[in-house]
């Protein structure tokens, strides 16, 4: 696969996410929205697939992992 | 147009990464690297407190240098205190409760049990683990796996199972039957690859043959296996598995609480640690310093895949041997685990100041005809305190009991003239040793607690 090839399929896959997460925000229940967020997760992937420099969860990206800081004991 | 220099045949289940120059490799590791120990600093106890006790933070690591020397190890002991001190997961949980997916537990025998969260994203990472291993073989998704397993707390086998639905084949559950159901179940639905410890992948040959059958009818063409010392740690076990049933034999390396860390290499001499989701030292046990490429030491594991409980510069107390600058046979670039794991930190014997391993030792025994595959290893203390090892193991049912003496003799000969050291050996007749379903117990040390925690390379 040439470089040129793989960065315009990461390309699409960054394209398709955007969709996915916009329509994660407008859907109204619980089956739909954890579908989109399999689908989006999968997407995820797909950039994992290519090397491509990513946070290491779709989650991180949303800013929804992080607990808080932990207490050092 | 920029080439990536990658095979683009069908070899590869991902070429652009099994194929990927080391330097770039180590870009891209480096980067996930830093990103999972900020995640691991800002999300968990149990790495906010080693760290801070290190003085270090997350910055601090610019170069893989920096993680070599700065970057404090982590051992199951870590994650056991954290889970300990605020169960079920305590500090060492990054991720919230209601994110994980699967839990599973070790099974505790040697202290309390060490449990192990996935989310569902870990869980698909860690099944395509095994899916570089199938597809380099040959398996295909036109390919049916049956699962020789009873589905309890052994995360092995799940994450094989999460790797077929990746792969896109078909599973056969052999769960909650008995020896025989399994062999009439894959006598009816014919199925191509066997999942399976290889102890137990072997009392299924025997089982078929008491049941009047050869294990060859059944069709197999794959054997698959993992969970203690396989086909490519122990040649002559590949032999007895391929001979049993007509297959070829492959194994991956998992580490329960890490991943399906390295797929098998179709040329069968080791498994790959897949760099994609592992970067891995490998070290002096004693020092902790990095060994140089071709040494053996103490396997040292770094994940992006398991995320829910990070697992950074883990001690995994497996003993390997590692190669990296140069392309595999096979064409990959990733790390070479030459023999797959040799044996573990905690059963290295030191008789007469020579390293006796595991897998040494079983090899040798196997190899010598009359033998049967199941042995088992006790470590113990001689009259002077030094170390020491037993040997027993069942003759085949060929042997004679009056020539049990002498065969015993010709296998002490033929370990004292391979490894240098004459081990007690005791043959005992066939159907003496306990069959395991899973990981077959094969190592007994009976040194004092103290004496194993001495213990080198």
């Amino acid at each position: 696969m040439t470089n040129d090839r793989r960065e315009e399929i990461a390309r699409l896959i960054k394209q398709a996410r955007e969709s996915v997460q916009r329509a994660i925000e407008l859907s109204e229940f619980p089956g739909l929205k954890k579908a989109l967020q399999d689908a989006d997760m999968m997407l995820h992937w797909s950039l994992w697939h290519l090397g491509a420099e990513e946070a290491l969860t779709p989650e991180a990206e949303r800013g929804s992992v992080n607990k808080g800081r932990p207490s050092t004991g | 147009m920029d080439v990536v220099p990658v095979v683009s045949d069908d070899k590869f289940w991902n070429p652009y990464w099994e194929t990927m120059p080391r330097k770039e490799l180590e870009r891209i590791q480096l980067r996930r690297i830093r990103w999972l120990i900020k995640y691991a600093y800002e999300n968990t106890t149990l790495y906010h407190r080693k760290y801070h006790q290190a003085g270090l933070k997350p910055d601090d690591i610019k170069t893989m240098d920096d993680f070599i020397k700065k970057v404090p190890f982590v051992t199951k002991d870590d994650i056991l205190m954290a889970q300990t001190e605020s169960p079920p997961f305590g500090g060492a949980l990054a991720c919230d409760y209601d994110e994980i997916l699967h839990v599973f537990q070790t099974s505790g025998t040697t202290g309390a049990p060490l449990r192990i969260p996935f989310t569902h994203y870990d869980t698909i990472k860690y099944g395509e683990d095994w899916v570089y291993g199938f597809w380099a073989v040959g398996i295909r998704p036109r390919d049916s796996f049956y699962f020789a397993f009873g589905w309890g707390m052994y995360a092995g086998f799940w994450s094989c199972y999460w790797g077929v639905r990746r792969l896109g084949a078909k599973v056969i559950s052999g769960g909650g039957l008995s020896t025989e159901d399994r062999v009439r179940q894959m006598q009816a639905l014919k199925p191509t690859v066997l999942v399976a410890t290889p102890t137990y992948a072997l009392y299924l040959a025997e089982t078929c043959r008491k049941m009047g059958l050869d294990p060859k009818s059944l069709g197999l063409k794959y054997f698959y296996g993992a969970g203690e010392p396989g086909p490519t740690a122990l040649p002559k076990l590949r032999e007895e598995l391929e001979s049993a049933f007509g297959v070829k034999a492959y194994e991956l390396y998992g580490v329960a609480e890490v991943g399906a860390i390295a797929p098998a290499c179709p040329t069968q001499i080791g498994v790959h640690l897949n760099e994609s989701n592992y970067h891995c030292l490998v070290v002096d046990p004693e020092t902790g310093e990095v060994v140089s490429e071709g040494e053996r030491g103490e396997n040292v594991v770094t994940s992006f895949a398991q995320l829910a409980q990070p697992v950074i510069k883990y001690r995994t107390k497996d003993i390997v041997e590692w190669h990296y600058s140069e392309p595999c046979e096979c064409g990959r670039t990733w790390v070479l685990y030459k023999g797959s794991v040799l044996g573990r930190t905690d059963y290295v014997v030191k008789i007469r100041g020579i390293n006796v391993y595991q897998t040494a030792v079983e090899n040798i025994v196997r190899s010598v005809p009359g033998t049967s595959p199941h042995l088992e290893m006790h470590i113990r203390l001689d009259e002077r305190g030094m170390d020491d090892m037993q040997v027993r193991v069942e003759a085949d049912p060929s042997v004679p009991r009056e020539s049990y003496r002498e065969l015993a003799e010709k296998i002490a000969e033929e370990l004292r003239a391979a490894i240098g050291v004459r081990l007690d050996v005791e043959v005992v007749p066939p159907g003496s040793l306990p069959r395991y379903e899973l990981k077959a117990k094969k190592m007994f040390d009976h040194r004092p607690k103290e004496r194993r925690l001495q213990m080198g390379v």
